[in-house]
């Protein structure tokens, strides 16, 4: 397993394990592609309140995508996604509200 | 490249860049640019403008397909010149929004004091700022369709309603329409306003399956606004008197009830308030959602990034219609509302030369990143660009406002906005991330 794997699996278990996010995300079904620049995608879906990393999904809601540097800072709680967004080295494509929403899970995950 | 399972369509693209730059202070614009332009060439202005505006797009178009983001002008000024010009930039564009809300408040006030004097304007003013502000923090979108058609509304009718106009203009009033007065600058000047918030459907480049669309919708929308508004502002030389066009804050009702008397007057009245409804709606939207951002990133007090339980920036959302209020209501209690066009034309003005420069500069500094569209005839449209949009900015900011005296209260409004801005950027900021700098994240809000 890839370390941006394994950090995405981290992540997963912990929205899942978090009852606020869970709360929140109750009906917020969605399938998120992380695709770094250099390396192989991933998928993570979100059903029910409880986050999972999949084999392989089919069309995206959201695309996060990066450096494999960018996206393990971001997905292990090492940097906000505020900054490396801003400064255009990472780049996310989908409904607004849903790009909203996944900032709002790391931020009620790791703080501001 | 992978796609997504839901993508907005061209027709957003286009109706969004239309709708957004199609703000009920756009007759008042044109009125004012009528009084510039001499004769009752205004309609030329208008188009020359829309000529112009097209290579600010072509600059727009080239940045928001090397870097398709929300943040937009935070992004391509960060990585195009520096991170400080880029939060200076950041907080006068997103002022700019919140005049033209304040603008349109003024608009409709006087709209609605036309149709039912027994109430006073300042009170509809409270009340629809008021209710679009509520259906924001209730999470209450309006949905993309309905954007879409209220688009279609404004510039079918305008069409329309000028065109009826127009047919009934006898023929000797026709060889004023290429008579051009001396201080025609300034009305070309001020014609760059009336395409003003077209760039503002870049922030939604994330939404579409291709980034090519943006480029697309924005050069269709400066389309159809130039051929709207051009004709709008032709019949309205044409059939109102000028001191009339000139003096009245609701011209658009005026020319309405000439053409097809109280159903025209009626008429209008609906167009006005979807039009400036949608002005609210679109404006708190966007501009809340960018305070957000900032105060995430430590640009703004991390307060502003609250949410209520409907995932609604409250603290942003309420900061900016309570300023916006404020502005229309002295708006609307002095009648400076040129202060705003001609502080807004200038805003812009500058913004699309700085937009050029980052073009270049980009090309310069990321020459071999990927890009869906490439501005074409570098360095010289680009060069053309700045020249002319720092021109007629410098054109718009030194237009007389209405405030009596010798001094360009509008270039000493931007340059104060500016000075601010940079200030707080230089000592506010680095005070709101030293906990950020110092390795400290703070615990998630209980009220997230």
């Amino acid at each position: 397993m890839s370390q941006l794997a394994d950090t995405l699996a981290r992540f997963a278990e912990a929205c899942s394990r978090n009852e606020r996010l869970r709360q929140m995300n109750h009906d917020w079904n969605r399938l998120i592609l992380v695709q770094p620049d250099d390396a192989d995608p991933h998928w993570l879906f979100y059903q029910g309140g409880e986050a999972a990393v999949v084999e392989e999904g089919g069309e995206p809601d959201l695309i996060v995508e990066g450096s494999s540097a960018v996206l393990q800072n971001i997905f292990s709680g090492a940097s906000t996604p505020t900054e490396p967004y801003m400064s255009g080295d990472l780049r996310v494509r989908g409904a607004q509200d849903d790009v909203m929403r996944l900032d709002i899970i790391a931020l009620l995950i790791w703080g501001e | 490249m992978a796609g997504l399972k839901r993508a907005l369509p061209l027709r957003t693209a286009v109706s969004t860049s239309a709708g957004l730059a199609s703000a009920a202070i756009n007759f008042l614009a044109v009125a004012e640019l009528a009084g510039y332009a001499g004769g009752r060439s205004g309609w030329l202005a208008i188009l020359v403008a829309g000529v112009l505006i097209t290579l600010a797009a072509g600059n727009f178009s080239e940045l928001t397909a090397l870097y398709p983001s929300a943040a937009a002008i935070r992004v391509w000024i960060r990585r195009g010149a520096s991170d400080q010009l880029s939060m200076v930039a950041s907080l006068v564009y997103v002022g700019t929004v919140v005049f033209v809300i304040a603008a349109d408040a003024f608009v409709l006030g006087h709209v609605f004091l036309a149709a039912l004097p027994g109430v006073p304007g300042l009170l509809w003013i409270c009340a629809l700022l008021g209710l679009v502000t509520l259906l924001n923090l209730r999470g209450i979108r309006v949905a993309g369709w309905v954007q879409d058609l209220n688009g279609l509304f404004l510039l079918g009718s305008l069409l329309v309603v000028s065109l009826l106009a127009l047919g009934h203009v006898p023929a000797p009033h026709w060889h004023a329409a290429l008579q051009i007065g001396p201080n025609w600058i300034q009305a070309l000047a001020l014609g760059v306003f009336v395409f003003v918030g077209f760039e503002w459907v870049t922030p939604l480049a994330e939404e579409f399956q291709d980034s090519r669309v943006i480029p697309r919708g924005m050069f269709m929308a400066l389309g159809l606004i130039a051929v709207a508004f051009g004709l709008f502002a032709l019949a309205a030389q044409m059939v109102l008197p000028a001191h009339g066009l000139a003096s009245s804050p609701v011209p658009q009702l005026l020319l309405g009830r000439a053409v097809l008397g109280g159903w025209g007057f009626w008429w209008m009245v609906v167009v006005s308030l979807t039009t400036a409804m949608t002005t609210f709606n679109g404006g708190l939207a966007t501009a809340s959602r960018f305070v957000y951002a900032a105060a995430r990133e430590r640009l703004l007090p991390v307060r502003f990034s609250r949410l209520n339980a409907r995932l609604v920036p409250q603290s942003a959302l309420v900061l900016l219609a309570a300023v916006a209020l404020v502005l229309a209501a002295v708006v609307y209690a002095t009648g400076v509302y040129t202060l705003l066009i001609n502080v807004g034309a200038a805003v812009e003005s500058f913004m699309y030369a700085l937009a050029a420069w980052l073009v270049l500069s980009l090309r310069r500094r990321e020459p071999h990143r990927a890009r869906t569209f490439r501005m074409p005839g570098l360095p010289w449209t680009t060069v053309l660009t700045m020249v002319v949009f720092a021109g007629l900015g410098v054109g718009a900011a030194t237009t007389a406002s209405g405030i009596p005296g010798p001094v360009p209260w509008p270039l000493v409004f931007v340059a104060v906005l500016a000075v601010l801005a940079f200030w707080y950027v230089r000592q506010v900021v680095p005070r709101l991330r030293a906990p950020a700098a110092a390795g400290a994240r703070i615990p998630p809000p209980p009220d997230v």
